[in-house]
This record gives C-alpha cells, structure tokens and sequence, in this order.
C-alpha cells in the first residue's frame, strides 16, 4: 500500500473517530498505521480531545469573544400514547416492589438457578428502583431519543437481548461493511451482500435505473467490454473499472459516490480485489435453487439424535466448540411445554417425567412430545405466530375501526394445526380454498386469511384507491409470509435487489385482483359486540354468511309471517291506496323534506310521483301510512301495520346477528377483471395491461394448473419450489431456538441474511417435502434433536464468540412471548379458562383507552365474568387501533409479520409487577397456595415455585423465600386494612397479604418470565 | 473555562474536580483504546478508582496528571484482558507507551489547556457561522450525529466526514495560534 493511500485510510478512520464505534478491523489498522509512523500520534491524539475541547467552551465566552452563538435546535420529543397505565393505582404493590427486587437479585445470583444467558434477568428490578426518580414520560422520550441516534449508542443503552432486538438490521445484508476478511472468499456469503448493500441500488434489476447501463448483479454485464475496458476483468483488479472507482480520490468518480448513503469499509474492498483477482466467480442466490439435502457429515457420536444434531456438531466442532450438556429433565419438559402449547407443565407431568428421564431420557422425551403434540393447545400455541403473519384482527383499523368477525377463521388455524393438517393443503385451502372442486364451509373460511388486511369505512376514502390497496397488501403478506420476499418493492419499480421485475409484480398482484369487491365497506350494522361497546359491524363483501339451525328457522318463520301479513294488506290495497292518497296531498313540500316527520326513504318516495317510486319506496310509504291511525282510524289497518312493521324489524336484526365471514371469491371468467400495471404504484396511472403469472426466476407453474389463486397455491406447494419450505421451517425452527437459521425471516432475497447451517435449513426443507409437509414431524425432529435439549448455560467465551446463540452450542433462553406470559400466570394461578375457540374475550385493560383512541366513540366492554377474564391471551379481542395493551412487544397484527421482537423497557417489568392480570394471578395463587400448598409456609412457597419455574427451590432459595415471606407476615400485621385491600379479601387478610406479596415475586422471577 | 487549577488557598472540592476531569479522561483514554465504549466504560472505572484513593490525593499536586495515570493502569488492565479474551497478541506495549506520553504532553497540563482553550476560541470565530454552528451543535450542545446528518439530508457517514474536514481546519488553526504565541513569547 502506497504512502498515500495509508495517509488515506488513517483520515478515514479519524474521520470515523468520535463520531461512531470503530470496526475492529479500523482498529487493528489504526494501532498498525499509528506504529508504522508515529508522527501521527500527535494528530491521532488532537483528534482524540478535540470534542472535549470544543465541549469545555461555554456560551459566556463565545459571547465575550464576539461570536455568536448558535442556532439551537430543540428537539421536541413526540408525545407517545403508551401511557404507563395503572402503575400508581396499586400502591400497596407498589409498595412491595422494593422487596420484589431485593428477593429477586438474591435469586438471581450467580450462583442459583441457570446462569443468566443475557441482561433481561436483572433488568426486571431496574425500572422499579428507578421509577420514583424518573417520571415515566421521560423514559419514553428516552427511548425515542434512542431511536433516532446511532445504533452504537443504543447498543450500549440497552444492553442483552434489547441490544440484540436492536441491532438487526431491517433490510439484512450486512450495513456496516466486513470487518475481516475471510481466508476463503465466497460470492453468495461475502460479495453478493457487498455489492448488494453498496452498488444494486443503482447498477441491480431495475433497468430505470440502471445508471450508464451498467449492472453489476449479472456476469455477462458486469465483464461486459465497454469500449477498451470493463466494469470487472476477471483476474485483474488493477484493471477493472469497479476497483479503480472504489479507490478514486476524485469525488466524480468515486464509487459508491458520496452523496449515495454507502460507504466501503477496507475489508470490504479488500474482499473485492481478491475476488476479482481470483477471477470474479459469479454464484446463483442460495435460496432461489431448489434444495437438496446434502451427504451427511461424517461423524459418529452419541450426541447425535437425528441429522439436525449431526450438521450443528459439525459446525461446532469446525468452531472448536462443545455443545452444553443436556438442561436437567425438569427444564426440558418446561421448556417443550411452553414450546409447544404455551402452557406450564404440571408438577405431577413433572415428577412422572423426571423418573422416566433417569430410566430412559430418548424414551421419555418422544413419550412427552407425542402426548403434548395431541393437547388441543398445541394449535392454540402454533396459530400465534400464524396470526401475526395473516395480521388477524377483531376489527378493521383505521379511524372508524368497525368489528369484523373473522374468528371462525381463527379457529380454522388452529383446529388445523391440532389436526396436522399437511402444510401443502394448509396453504392451498388458505389461499384458494373457494377455488377447490364443491368446496365446504370450512374450506371457505380458511381463505379469510387474504380478507384479514385492514378495511377502510371512512367517508373519504376513495374506494377504487382503497381495494388497490387491498390487493397489495394480499400480494406482500402472500410473498413474505410464503416465500420470504420483500416484494412490496416493486410495487413501483423493479426491485432494486432481488430479480423482480416491476410486471411481474402485477402478474403476481392479477391473482389477487378479481375478487367482486369494491374496495368500500358494503355492510355496517349497530352493534359490534354482544356486550354493547358502540362499535359497529362493519363487512365488505364477499361474505360466507353462517347462521345457527335456531337463527335459520326464526328467518323462516319471520319471512312467511312478513308474506302473510304483506297478503293481508295486498287485499286491502284499493282502499288502502284511496285514502293514502288523500293523506299525502294534505302535506306540503316543505313539510315532506322534513326528516323529523318522515323516513328517509318515505320522504324521497313522496316527492316522486307515485309511478315513478320503486318498490321499496312504495312498501315503506304504506307502512308508514298504516302507522298513521289518526288519518284512516282504521283499527285493523293500523294492527297489521304494526305486525309487519316489527317482522320486518326482526327480520333484519337476525339477519343482521347472523355471524358473516368476509372470504375470497373470484368473479367469473367473462368478468374478470383486468390488471394493469400501475405506474409507481398509483392506482390512477394504469400502463401496461398482464395476465396474472408468477416470476421467471422462480420455476414455472405447471401448463395444466389455472392461473388463478389454486393454480399459484399449488406453484407454492411445488416440491421444487425452492423457497416455501425453507422459509416455512427457517420460521418453525425460529419458534424453538428464538432465532432463524435464517435470521431475516422475512427475506430471503439477496439483501437477506445468508443461513447459519446452510446444510442443516436445506435438509430440514427437504425432508418437510418429503414427509408430506408434516409440521408435527419436523417438530418432533426439532425437539428430540441434542441440540434442542442443551442446557442454556452460558460460559464468557461463548458468549463472546457467539451472543446471539446462532450456532446452538446452548439451549436458547429468551423472554416468554407477552402473550405466553400472560397464559402462564394465567395457569399458575389456576385462573385460567381453557376453553378452545369461539367470539373473541374483553379481560381487562385500563379505563378509558379504547374512548381515548376512537374519540369518545368505542367504548371497552369491561366484565366480570371469568369466562371472558382467564380465556387465553389468543382469544382477547384484537382492536387494530388499540390492541392489549398489556401484551408488549406483540405484532400491531395490521401488516404481515413474521419475525418476533424481543425489547426490553421498564413498562414490560411495571406491567408484570402491576397489572390488574398479573396481581389477580398473584392474589389467586396465593389462594391456591394456602388452599392447595399443604399446612406451613415451607411447603406452600415451595408448591408456587415448582407451578412457576418448574423445579424445587434449594435450600437457599427456600430460606430467602420464608424470610421474604416472614418480613412480609410482619408488615402486614401492622397494615391490616391496606393488607385486606391488596389481598382483596377480609378473611386471613394477613397471611393472605403475605402470601400474594411472595407470589409476585414468584411471577416475576427471571425463571419464570423465561423460556429455560 | 471550567479550568482545573485550583487556588491554593481554597480546599478542592473533590467532586467538582472529577466532574471537570471527565471529558479530557475520556479523550484520554479514547486514545489508548481507540474505541468509545471501552473509554465510556474504563471513565467509569477510572472515576471509581480515583473516588476510591481520594484520601491519596494531595490538593497540591497536579490532579489531571493523576487521573491520567490512573487512567493508563486501567487501560493496562483491560488490554491484558481482552487479549486473554480474544487469546491473540495485541499490538506490543511501547505503541500505548508512547501515545501515553505523547498526549500527556500535549494535553496533559492545565496551562497548556487553557493556551489551547484560547486558540480554539479565536479558531472557532474564524469559522463560516454556519460551519461553526455546526460544530457547536456537535460538540458542545451534544446533539447526536443522527440529528444533524437528518437535519442537513445527509447520511452519518457524509456529516462527519463534514464534522471532520471542520475539526481538521480547527485543529490546523489551533496549531497556528499556539505556534505564533510561543513565537510571539520568544521574542
């Protein structure tokens, strides 16, 4: 490297310094360039302090020296709508946090219980001490601040798996630049994510932008001669176009130029040379070639369960790691439970289990999943992740939020889920179901998954605008939740990454446009809910009406009673007519408009000339007539008018109580409707008119399917096609090790992230083929695997080397999703109700939240009956606007999402130590306790511990607990008023008391919120 | 000038003193690890250590020159540390040595501080008003790079290689003035 190149690299990484965390790779150069010359320690280090210099001048002396000072700009926090609700209501709780935490930093030690794989475990007291120092407001215009600053910051803000959360990089790919440069130099998993990050934006796919014609993500172009030289000579770096422009200092030629958001790190251009010089070898993208499963490797241990085992064994051993012994029998259980159904284990499946473990663990454990894969809860737990990736809601969203009844289908996934049904059928019901040969109900139901987008009932939408929007939203949730595309891109354009061209996006949209629906809301009835809360059903059609045998025999019965009486009065007609003619000439214009005195229909009828009135028109101006008894005095009349009137009233309200699924239809073949590309995705700038297809990268659907949705349903559930398994198992294995092989869930173009086991995802998506798409297969391989029933012990030099736990040399531990927590203490405490299915539950949330966000219209049904409390969080009733708010972290269920999120802030702690839910839990286990615990305080701590974590406390645990619970008994009996108040009842309030107090703090440890 | 001399009649209020000291310590130790979060963190270390020794402290001697050399033990320890962690050899000793010594002796003094402190003011007054409030915003109202790269449509990497071009004319300036004081000193 030239004198002036190294002066090159040291600016660069002054330039860098202070302003964000070096790479190591900057690091490294640095101390080198600093050896190498030390006449530039001096300005090394000036560059070092000239922050705090600057930092040390204040606004007094700049004044005094004449300058003036500058132009500040204040940065106004968004005021958020997450208000810490309910968190100074329980003060009594309140009260008790401190000793929660103290108790729970004892348990926590280092030396009970697992060792903590990542900060959450502590975190869970840190916001309790600190609240009464930091109001509530500004921890969350700290975190937005958070947001907005350099992700190196936040990093050392929120440390574990918030920093985790964090630092994953929405589009993938690998934003920071190498920081090393592998020994062996790969295209698809070291060159393919430079130029992707750094040069497709502009020299990918997309032929409108292809600045001066050159593309780089295809050999022929990218060597292509262009008049005595290439973008990339093979062999020869010094040659190529691309490297010169890399390391030109001429800000014209530089590449990436600097106005374009990228940047190369020297790793990353140091990873280009070589490539070129080793002759620019182009690869296909890994996930766009149908998988194989590779040879096995060659290995022999007892380790080894199944073929999951042997390709981590590999990996680890190339990484010179020992995967953990495996977690003790009653974690497993715990843990496979929760995996498996979101539920705890009970302590007498635990004791069976541990005995069978000692005999025969393999025996034991394929006894336990087989049992547990048959619970009715296994679906429950399976359609969670399901739900998020068909954003399943109770209502429609945007500013009128109407309900909408789409828990049939629900239901649907998880009775499918419970059933195994194969995942091929799966897809092709949920899709396409209505397309299926004499398709059932049931069949039909399942394709409310494409209708479960939101639906916008404001005035002024325009409904055209609005079903594009629809059709777009089926097309994007379709191909990141099946093929693990980020096709919403080229919505507008080509993509700018992977090889979708702009048309075909609206080849694939033409599968999801002929759907006879207008894009508005077509059916708005009173009220939403069966408790009243002022919210309106509102539908769009097509629907799948499902009326109950009782409410189909009352239609019966009310349409012969409305015939009948519309005979009797078809018999008075004449005389009827006479005098209903003399009625309405006694009105004046002006009195007619007025709606007070009329119907709206009665009154425009009455304006029109009676030849001219349409039937209804004509039927409602003679009820109303009949009604008008001081006109006809006519006894009979005004009874039969009346009858009619309230059959036809009842007619409606059944019609309207019947339960009505909005479902997928397409029109017929001489309706269909044409699609047309639409110009940057402008529904009023229609181009080019397509026939629906699917893209040429991908294989072709087969000549004799339909191209309709079951033709591209079947397409999906090709066994060669080389996405929909991989990216179904990458989002199984997601379930039960918290992270994908693939981490991007949710793309797996080329900006996605390359796989960690290659070998492994590959064999897994092809032995899900083969098995016939048997989910409950591949989930008995995962959870028998040694890999899965690893201990998640983490030793210093694993989590250095390995922090998010991608290569499983540990059994994964990570926070319980919200809604499992809930679940969880939910069971514990014995509260829960667990019935499966059925209308969605209101258990309870804050006063007042659902008024604030619908402007005083909707208001929360509150209950009090436990049938709607202690239901599964699955079952709480989904508001698009407002969703529970007690279950962070959940998806918004207004887009598709496939990926879960972990954060940490300390509303999560407050509200698992303050939430009505959670203190009824511990209230409720408290009574258990007492009721259930055996006779002494020992006994009874030591049965609410092992319904929480699992296992007995030691003997350490077991006295911090009795002295916990003994501090507590002293505390109370000196506040037997506020100790009746907080266990909420009268009788042994303070034993009660005591005991509640240690059940929260049972709930709340780090065990218990974490899957082991 | 928050400036760190103290007057000897006054007793030193310890606290004050490493609450100045700060944001020099972590230049400092910037310096010796190359890496803020290491010297956020070794700041802390350093600041625990010194509250620690305070009894140690003679109100006389030079404070900054104590906290450094606090500082470069811990920026010691930790090197031994993360190369056991990372079981690799870091770059040898003499290299920190020497960068130690050569940032004492330019920033190490409290006189040599507030001749700098000076020359910075009067570099900053030569600054485009628009280019000197950006670097105020920087660096004395820490506004994060995020902010002002978005206030200005620009990416990070752009604003602080803008940031940096700014502090490299500062710090040329800086060099100059104290150059034509010693100058004007000498005559």
């Amino acid at each position: 490297m030239s004198h002036d190149e190294q002066e090159e690299e040291f600016q660069a990484i002054l330039a860098a310094l202070g302003e964000r965390e070096l790479t190591d790779w900057e690091r490294e150069r640095l101390w080198e360039l600093l050896e190498e010359n030390p006449e530039r320690i001096a300005s090394f280090s000036d560059h070092c302090f000239v922050g705090a210099e600057l930092g040390a001048i204040t606004d007094h002396e700049l004044l005094e020296a004449g300058i003036e000072l500058p132009i500040r700009n204040v940065v106004t926090m968004p005021s958020s709508h997450s208000s810490p609700a309910a968190l100074p209501k329980w003060r009594y709780v309140a009260a008790t946090v401190a000793l929660v935490a103290a108790i729970v930093i004892f348990l926590v030690g280092p030396s009970s219980g697992p060792v903590a794989s990542d900060a959450t475990d502590l975190v869970i007291v840190k916001p309790a001490l600190e609240f009464d120092a930091q109001p509530a407001e500004a921890m969350v215009a700290r975190q937005a601040n958070l947001s907005l600053d350099d992700p190196n910051d936040e990093a050392v803000a929120l440390s574990g798996s918030a920093a985790l959360a964090n630092s994953r990089n929405p589009r993938g790919g690998k934003p920071e630049g190498a920081a090393t440069v592998p020994g062996q130099i790969s295209f698809n998993h070291h060159v393919r994510p430079i130029l992707s990050e750094n040069c497709f934006f502009c020299h990918g796919p997309d032929e409108k932008t292809q600045e001066a014609g050159l593309r780089l993500d295809k050999v022929e172009a990218a060597t292509a001669d262009l008049g005595g030289y290439a973008a990339i000579v093979p062999g020869n770096a010094e040659k190529s176009e691309v490297w010169l422009r890399i390391l030109s200092d001429d800000p014209d030629e530089l590449m990436p130029p600097a106005d374009s958001h990228r940047e190369l790190s020297p790793a990353d251009r140091e990873i280009l040379r070589r490539w070129i010089n080793d002759g620019a070898q182009y690869d296909p993208h890994w996930a766009f070639m149908t998988p194989e499963k590779t040879e096995l490797p060659a290995l022999d241990s007892d380790w080894i369960k199944n073929p999951i085992d042997t390709f981590i064994l590999e990996r680890l051993t190339s990484e010179n790691l020992v995967p953990n012994s495996p977690a003790s029998a009653r974690t497993l259980l715990r843990r496979i439970s929760l995996d498996l159904t979101g539920l705890p284990p009970l302590p007498v499946d635990l004791a069976a289990f541990e005995k069978q473990y000692d005999d025969d663990p393999d025996k034991a454990i394929s006894d336990a999943v087989t049992r547990i894969l048959a619970s009715p809860h296994f679906g429950e737990r399976m359609a969670l992740a399901w739900l998020d990736a068909a954003r399943y809601g109770d209502s429609n969203g945007f500013q009128q939020d109407g309900n909408r009844h789409q828990w049939p289908w629900r239901d649907w996934v998880v009775k499918a889920y419970n059933e195994n049904m194969p995942f091929d059928q799966f897809t092709i019901e949920q899709i396409a179901g209505d397309l299926l040969e004499n398709p059932r109900d049931d069949q039909i139901i399942a394709t409310a998954f494409n209708r479960n987008h939101m639906l916008n009932g404001e005035g002024g939408a325009i409904k055209e605008e609005q079903r594009i929007n629809y059709v777009i939203d089926r097309v994007d949730t379709t191909a990141t939740t099946w093929l693990g595309l980020t096709m919403a891109c080229a919505q507008c354009h080509t993509h700018k990454y992977d090889p979708i061209q702009h048309e075909e996006y609206y080849q694939f949209f033409a599968f999801f446009n002929n759907v006879p629906e207008t894009g508005g809301v077509d059916m708005r009835s009173g009220s939403g809910c069966a408790f009243g809360s002022g919210a309106t059903v509102q539908l769009s059609r097509p629907l799948l009406t499902m009326p109950t045998e009782a409410q189909t025999a009352e239609q019966e019965r009310l349409k012969v009673e409305v015939k009948r009486l519309e005979g009797e009065i078809k018999k008075q007609t004449p005389a009827i007519d006479e005098k209903r003619r003399e009625w309405e000439k006694t009105y004046t214009l002006a009195e007619l408009v007025d709606r007070t005195r009329f119907p709206g229909n009665v009154s425009s009828g009455l304006r029109t000339e009676e030849e001219k009135r349409n039937a209804r028109q004509k039927q409602e101006i003679v009820d109303h007539y009949l009604a008008q008894f001081d006109h006809h005095q006519n006894e009979e009349w005004k009874q039969i008018g009346a009858s009619v009137k309230k059959a036809r009233t009842d007619l409606r309200k059944i019609g309207e109580s019947i339960l009505q699924v909005m479902v997928m239809a397409d029109n017929p073949p001489d309706k269909m409707r044409e699609t047309f590309i639409l110009e940057r995705g402008d529904y009023q700038q229609p181009t080019e008119k397509v026939s629906a297809g699917t893209p040429a990268f991908l294989p072709a659907m087969k000549p004799d399917t339909p191209r309709n949705r079951l033709g591209l349903a079947k397409w999906l559930v090709d066994p060669a096609h080389p996405l929909t398994a991989r990216v179904t198992v990458n989002r199984i294995w997601q379930q039960f090790f918290g992270i994908g092989i693939v981490k991007t869930a949710e793309d797996f173009g080329v900006q996605g992230e390359l796989p960690v086991h290659p070998g492994l995802l590959d064999w897994l998506a092809v032995e899900f083929v083969e098995s016939g798409w048997d989910v409950k297969h591949l989930i008995s391989l995962i959870v028998s695997s040694s890999a899965y029933r690893q201990d998640s012990k983490i030793t210093p030099k694993k989590k250095e080397l390995d922090p998010e736990n991608r290569l499983v040399a540990r059994g994964a531990r990570y926070r319980l999703p919200a809604m499992v927590l809930r679940d969880q203490a939910l069971a514990v405490s014995g509260l829960i109700i667990e019935d499966i299915g059925g209308e969605p539950v209101y258990p309870h949330q804050p006063e007042g939240l659902w008024k604030d966000f619908s402007f005083g219209k909707i208001s929360y049904p509150h209950q009090t009956d436990p049938a709607q409390l202690h239901r599964r969080s699955l079952y709480s009733f989904w508001r698009r606007t407002s969703s529970p708010p007690n279950l962070f972290d959940s998806s918004n269920r207004q887009v598709c999402m496939v990926k879960s999120s972990i954060t940490n802030t300390p509303l999560h702690a407050l509200t698992l130590l303050n939430d009505i839910t959670y203190v009824e839990a511990a209230r409720a286990l408290a009574g258990r306790m007492k009721k259930e615990g055996g006779s002494t305080p020992g006994t009874q701590l030591r049965f609410a511990f092992e319904l929480a974590t699992g296992r007995l406390p030691d003997e350490r645990e077991k006295e911090l607990l009795l002295n916990g619970y003994a501090r507590s008994l002293n505390e109370f009996a000196s506040f037997k008023p506020e100790a009746s108040t907080y266990a909420a009842t009268e009788k042994d309030a303070v034993e009660l008391a005591a005991l509640t107090r240690m059940a929260q703090v049972i709930l709340n440890l780090d065990e218990t919120l974490n899957r082991p | 000038m928050n400036s760190l001399k103290q007057s000897s009649d006054s007793s030193p209020d310890f606290e004050a003193l490493m609450t100045a000291i700060r944001p020099r310590l972590r230049a400092f130790l910037l310096s010796l690890t190359g890496s803020e979060a290491a010297a956020e963190d070794l700041t802390q270390d350093t600041s625990v250590v010194l509250w620690e020794k305070r009894e140690k402290y003679d109100p006389e001697g030079d404070f900054r020159a104590w906290a450094f050399r606090i500082g470069f033990f811990q920026v010691q320890n930790y090197r031994r540390k993360l190369a056991r962690q990372q079981n690799r050899e870091l770059p040898g000793d003499d290299l920190f040595e020497e960068i130690a010594d050569q940032v004492t002796e330019r920033h190490g003094s409290d006189d040599e501080d507030l001749r700098r402190h000076a020359a910075m003011i009067t570099c900053l007054g030569k600054l485009k008003e628009d280019h000197r409030d950006l670097v105020l915003n920087r660096y004395q109202e820490e506004r994060s790079l995020a902010h002002l790269a978005s206030d200005e449509g620009i990416n990070r990497n752009a604003m602080a290689q803008k940031l940096f071009r700014l502090k490299r004319t500062l710090l040329t300036c800086v060099e100059k003035q104290l150059s034509m004081g010693n100058r004007d000193k000498s005559l």
